[in-house]
């Protein structure tokens, strides 16, 4: 499929601090990609360095077949961006910020503009100052998609947002995307969030990409292990790296596998932990993928310093 | 065009009520430098003589209230060019409108189309207004039509270096002390303060204000188009440097 964003090695640097490390990354076109990670890992900066916001200290990157340090007015004509630290125009009302963003676009789509006022219910006539947290990320939203962009690129969109808000977001940006041909990247540190809404996932640590795939291959591919040893068995010292989080409580080991094969998994398991018994293998959700992946990264983080 | 009008139309409207409130001190503060510059003038023909208490008191309350409404014309300046600045600030990666199909050179066009009419014509028109009114005959010094010109400048860089009005502040006070520091350093290294090669007749002359003019416009331009804030200080501090070298030229040159 064909990317409308690659990333190739592509690192920042502030000072002392290396806020992206040779990251690569590629998006399809037409997908719903999520970029997860923990607050600081570098999601922020990473899409800053894809929309020209942030020049890379070196690696580069193209996006709708831009080099990334070239995007400008024309492409952003075409590109809507959402984020938390985005200042919007507060003196504004909705309405003002409506007909303030609609010249500026060819594609602008006032059909659209309306439906989605009142689908997210917002109030036109009062400022964007005098609106909740919630409420001011629907306009901001608004005004990135009644254009109909072919990426729209989402920051942290839900962060602070009840669950409430958060559901009705989620189910415009929803409605849309199966009436609409664009590409969705959404980048937060709370998969909860975005769980239901995306099909491709990298996961940031530390500045540096540590998982690309689809959400179907992630979940195929790990398992929450669970096996009792033989009375007089012991856990080898040398175990695979792909188990991680590995616990042992008595004769009770669990662990997750993050390199499962359908079929041979249990298996495996059994050839490496001759004096297993009862070994069984459960399915786990993004989230608890997504939290097994961040506490490996933390323990290593741990080790290295 | 559409677009530099649409983004100054927008403008307009959010620094409409400020411009509206710094008009009329504006007035106030033109008119009373020029009556305080006419009794100083008329005390210095008068010199020699004792002048009447009551003409002192009434100097007294000029100046007070001239200091008052200049400072607050200078405040209010500021917060114009702050507020039209930093709604869409070229410092930072966080303004609205470095993720919308506005070009950089269109903001700046907009800001300018803005800025000449609104702000800078008034000072140019009540000068030359109040100057008749109150002299007899407009005044066609250069620095009526240089001065305005070269403050809001001045304003502008300092804004388009910072993200907020209080930022403007701290950068303008560390300028002016660069400023005056270089002039100590002057002064120290000989060069006289009111002699023809002196800091305060080069003061009075065009190429100074000119050379302010030459750095602002190098340093705003820069910065709208590479919002490269570093580097565009730079260029703003070297500038600081080039014009003391201006002031202190004919020093130099005769003592060479």
């Amino acid at each position: 499929m064909k990317s409308i964003i690659q990333a190739r090695e592509l690192s920042r640097r502030f000072g002392r601090t290396l806020a992206v490390n040779g990251l690569s990354l590629d998006v399809p076109k037409g997908s719903i990609f999520a970029l997860l990670g923990p607050n600081g890992a570098g999601k922020t900066t990473t899409i800053k360095m894809l929309l020209n916001m942030v020049r890379p200290t070196s690696g580069r990157a193209t996006v709708m077949g831009t080099d990334s340090t070239r995007i400008g007015p024309a492409e952003f004509s075409r590109i809507g961006y959402v984020s938390e630290n985005q200042e919007l125009p507060e003196w504004m009302s909705v309405r003002e910020l409506l007909d303030f963003c609609r010249p500026m676009y060819p594609t602008w789509d006032q059909d659209l503009c309306r439906q989605l006022v009142h689908q997210f219910d917002l109030p036109l006539s009062k400022t964007i100052k005098s609106l909740s947290r919630g409420m001011r990320i629907k306009a901001a939203l608004l005004s990135s998609l009644a254009y109909r962009p072919e990426l729209v690129v989402l920051d942290e969109p839900f962060s602070g947002l009840d669950a409430l808000v958060r559901d009705e977001f989620m189910r415009g940006l929803l409605e849309l995307s199966d009436r609409t041909e664009w590409t969705v990247l959404v980048s937060s540190h709370d998969i909860d969030e975005v769980e239901r809404l995306v099909d491709r996932v990298g996961v940031i640590d530390r500045g540096s990409l540590r998982v690309l795939e689809s959400v179907s291959s992630l979940e195929g591919r790990f398992r929450h292990f669970q096996l009792t040893l033989a009375p007089d068995g012991e856990l080898p010292t040398e175990l695979p790296d792909s188990w991680l989080l590995k616990e042992s409580v008595g004769r009770s080991v669990r662990f997750v596998e993050s390199d499962y094969r359908e079929g041979t998994g249990v298996q495996r398991v059994r050839s490496v932990v001759p004096a297993a018994e009862n070994v069984t293998a459960s399915p786990m959700s993004l989230k608890e993928i997504f939290m097994a992946l961040a506490r490996t990264y933390r323990s290593e983080g741990r080790e290295q310093e | 065009m559409n677009l530099t009008m649409h983004v100054a139309r927008k403008d307009w409207r959010h620094t409409r009520l400020v411009l509206c409130i710094w008009y009329p001190v504006l007035v106030l503060a033109l008119t009373l430098d020029q009556k305080i510059e006419m009794f100083l003038d008329e005390r210095e023909s008068l010199r020699g003589i004792p002048s009447p208490s009551a003409a002192e008191l009434e100097y007294g309350v000029l100046a007070l209230i001239g200091v008052l409404a200049v400072s607050l014309d200078l405040l209010l300046r500021a917060a114009i060019v702050s507020r039209l600045v930093h709604d869409d600030s070229t410092v930072g990666s966080t303004a609205f409108w470095l993720s919308r199909p506005v070009p950089a050179g269109t903001l700046l066009a907009s800001k300018a189309m803005l800025l000449l009419p609104a702000m800078v014509l008034p000072q140019i028109v009540v000068h030359l207004a109040v100057t008749y009114q109150l002299a007899g005959i407009p005044s066609t010094a250069p620095e009526v039509f240089l001065a305005p010109v070269v403050s809001t400048a001045i304003f502008m860089m300092l804004a388009v270096l910072t993200p907020s009005l209080a930022g403007m502040a701290v950068l303008g006070g560390i300028m002016t002390g660069v400023i005056l520091g270089g002039l100590l350093v002057l002064s120290w290294l000989g060069m006289p303060l009111v002699a023809a090669d002196g800091i305060v007749r080069a003061l009075t002359g065009e190429l100074p204000w000119l050379t302010a003019l030459a750095v602002c416009v190098t340093v705003i331009c820069h910065q709208y188009l590479t919002r490269r804030t570093t580097r565009s200080l730079t260029v703003a501090f070297s500038g600081v440097l080039v014009f003391l070298l201006v002031l202190s030229r004919e020093w130099f040159l005769g003592g060479a």
